[in-house]
């Protein structure tokens, strides 16, 4: 079986003069929990609904499990796209029924999956009398149906009081300890942080940032630094305990500090230990106030 | 087919609006058929007190005639079916359920097919439907019964019958998928047929009358010919047999409308 499960090229969408998705490109290998973070209006459903099959690309290619898509490819997906969409006029269970014979899965179990969803008293209740907790909660066990390879996930909190939130996220987390690889479209940044392994932040269609989160969205700051005795850098930098960890770049080191200390802190300590530092820049810190920005520059 | 047909009939088995709009379809039907040739009696009666000359008893029910008789009346209750045609249709856009089943397996052509299949069970029962009430009052009604007048040549206005209501729900369902909304979609096809019927009172020519669509489909089964007596050596009657012209224009405009239809969905964002 291939490792990489999506991998999307130059992908682009452009609705008449709006330009949605502007040559994305990004990677989701197995047991990957992939964040797709950015604001209102960035492109993230509009980018999931093309690799869904439901919009057409402008320009660009994508293939899943290593495959040009076909719509088998998707019956290994499950996926809610924007809301819970459902038959209101049909019972859960009916609704559930639908899903897995599109699938053409016998590997289903819908009494199992509703008791999951805590909808198994309502099973015979239509849709349309469900409260939102209660669609979100169904829409999740479809796509979780027929025990798909990839969840993906557009929005899955929005709308939920806290203690729903709270299962989202339990559910997603658990989901992933099984391996299952999730791709999870979010506007919130601690969602993503709070979920995800790897993250891909785009603004306006553009893809700014992509990597593990724990490298571009913890609390902790990365400076760059570089000394005339480069060396003596290092090994005064070893001795430095708040240093969590370290590497060189084009003559330069990327340190990256622990939570509790700054740029100002490291500078101090090196200037004791008798280091002049020629060059000191942060680095790559800032990305979550970065993206805060961008949050309140939308609204 | 047979899976793409089980997806559909789940999607319809327990939508209440579905069973009551078919409900209202065979009651509706069922009395006009039943009630036909008491009301034709009754007109005949009436029409006799100022004829100037004698009119003849016409029966409806008598086969093999009845098979011409029915399939024409049953062709007016086809409304119906077009409501709950659209119904379906426009319920998939407004619920958005079409993107649905495409994100979670389908293909375009695929969802295409799955409600081609549907119109043609839903025509195939209204054809069944009408060939047991014809057959019942036929038997109660016919003095003479033979198998050669059940199973007569006529029996092929049952089959133009299936084929008018198939490429009306086609039109239907055309309408709906252009306009996607159940209430637009209903009216904007009453409206296009009362215009249809002021362009062709309109004096235009024949062969454009026969090309207009819902002559087209009304077409494949003719009023059927009153035993009238001739007046002045002329004798009134229509055309008595399904014609090949007639079915073929009503096939093509089925085929053009499918092929709109799939060309339209296979470049459509959902």
């Amino acid at each position: 079986m291939s490792d990489t499960i999506l991998s999307i090229n130059g992908l682009t969408k452009h609705f008449g003069r709006i330009r949605a998705v502007e040559e994305l490109t990004l990677e989701v290998k197995r047991s990957e929990v992939y964040g797709i973070l950015g604001p209102n209006g960035s492109g993230k459903t509009t980018t999931l609904g093309m690799i869904l099959g439901v919009v057409h690309a402008t320009r660009g290619t994508y293939m899943w499990f290593g495959e040009v898509p076909t719509h088998d490819s998707r019956k290994r997906i499950g996926a809610i796209l924007e809301q819970p969409i459902f038959y209101p006029y049909l019972s859960a269970a009916a609704n559930l029924q639908i899903i897995a014979r599109i699938k053409d899965s016998k590997d289903h179990d819908i009494d199992n999956s509703l008791t999951l969803a805590g909808l198994y008293d309502r099973r015979h209740s239509m849709f349309r009398t469900f409260s939102y907790g209660m669609r979100q909660r169904l829409a999740i066990a479809a796509a979780l149906l027929c025990k798909p390879e990839v969840l993906i996930l557009d929005e899955p909190t929005n709308g939920l009081d806290p203690q729903g939130i709270a299962e989202v996220r339990d559910m997603i987390q658990n989901v992933a300890k099984t391996g299952m690889t999730v791709i999870l479209a979010s506007h919130l940044l601690d969602e993503v942080q709070k979920t995800c392994t790897h993250v891909c932040v785009l603004e306006k269609g553009k893809k700014l940032f992509s990597g593990k989160v724990d490298d571009v969205l913890n609390d902790t700051i990365m400076v760059e630094i570089a000394a005339a005795n480069m060396e003596l850098l290092k090994t005064t930098l070893k001795a430095f305990q708040k240093v969590t960890e370290f590497s060189e770049e084009h003559d330069k080191l990327i340190v990256k500090l622990a939570t509790d200390t700054t740029a100002e802190d490291l500078n101090a300590f090196l200037f004791g230990q008798g280091v002049i530092l020629s060059h000191l820049t942060l680095h790559k810190k800032s990305l979550e106030k970065y993206f805060l920005e961008l949050i309140d520059k939308q609204s | 087919m047979i899976r793409l047909l089980h997806i559909e009939f789940k999607k319809i088995l327990s939508y209440k609006t579905f069973w009551v709009l078919t409900a209202f379809y065979i009651i509706a039907l069922a009395l006009a058929l039943f009630l036909s040739q008491h009301i034709v009696t009754k007109i005949v009666e009436q029409a006799a007190k100022t004829s100037p000359i004698p009119l003849p008893r016409i029966s409806i029910f008598v086969l093999p005639k009845a098979w011409q008789n029915l399939s024409y009346l049953a062709g007016y209750f086809n409304i119906f079916l077009a409501i709950v045609v659209i119904t379906l249709i426009c319920n998939e856009f407004t619920f958005r359920t079409i993107r649905q089943n495409i994100v979670s397996g389908m293909s375009r052509t695929q969802y295409l097919l799955s409600k081609l299949y549907l119109i043609l069970v839903i025509s195939i029962a209204a054809t069944l439907l009408l060939f047991l009430i014809t057959l019942i009052l036929g038997v109660i009604h016919s003095h003479s019964l033979s198998a050669a007048s059940v199973f007569n040549v006529k029996l092929q206005f049952v089959f133009g019958y299936f084929l008018e209501t198939f490429s009306y729900l086609i039109f239907a369902f055309f309408l709906a998928f252009l306009l996607k909304r159940t209430g637009l979609t209903i009216i904007t096809l009453l409206f296009y047929t009362s215009i249809e019927q002021i362009i062709v009172a309109w004096k235009i020519p024949s062969a454009w009358v026969k090309v207009m669509p819902m002559k087209a489909f009304a077409r494949l089964v003719h009023f059927p010919s009153i035993p009238l007596p001739e007046v002045n050596g002329q004798s009134l009657k229509f055309q008595d047999y399904v014609g090949l012209s007639d079915a073929l224009i009503a096939v093509l405009y089925a085929a053009v409308m499918v092929t709109i239809i799939y060309l339209y969905l296979k470049k459509a964002d959902l």
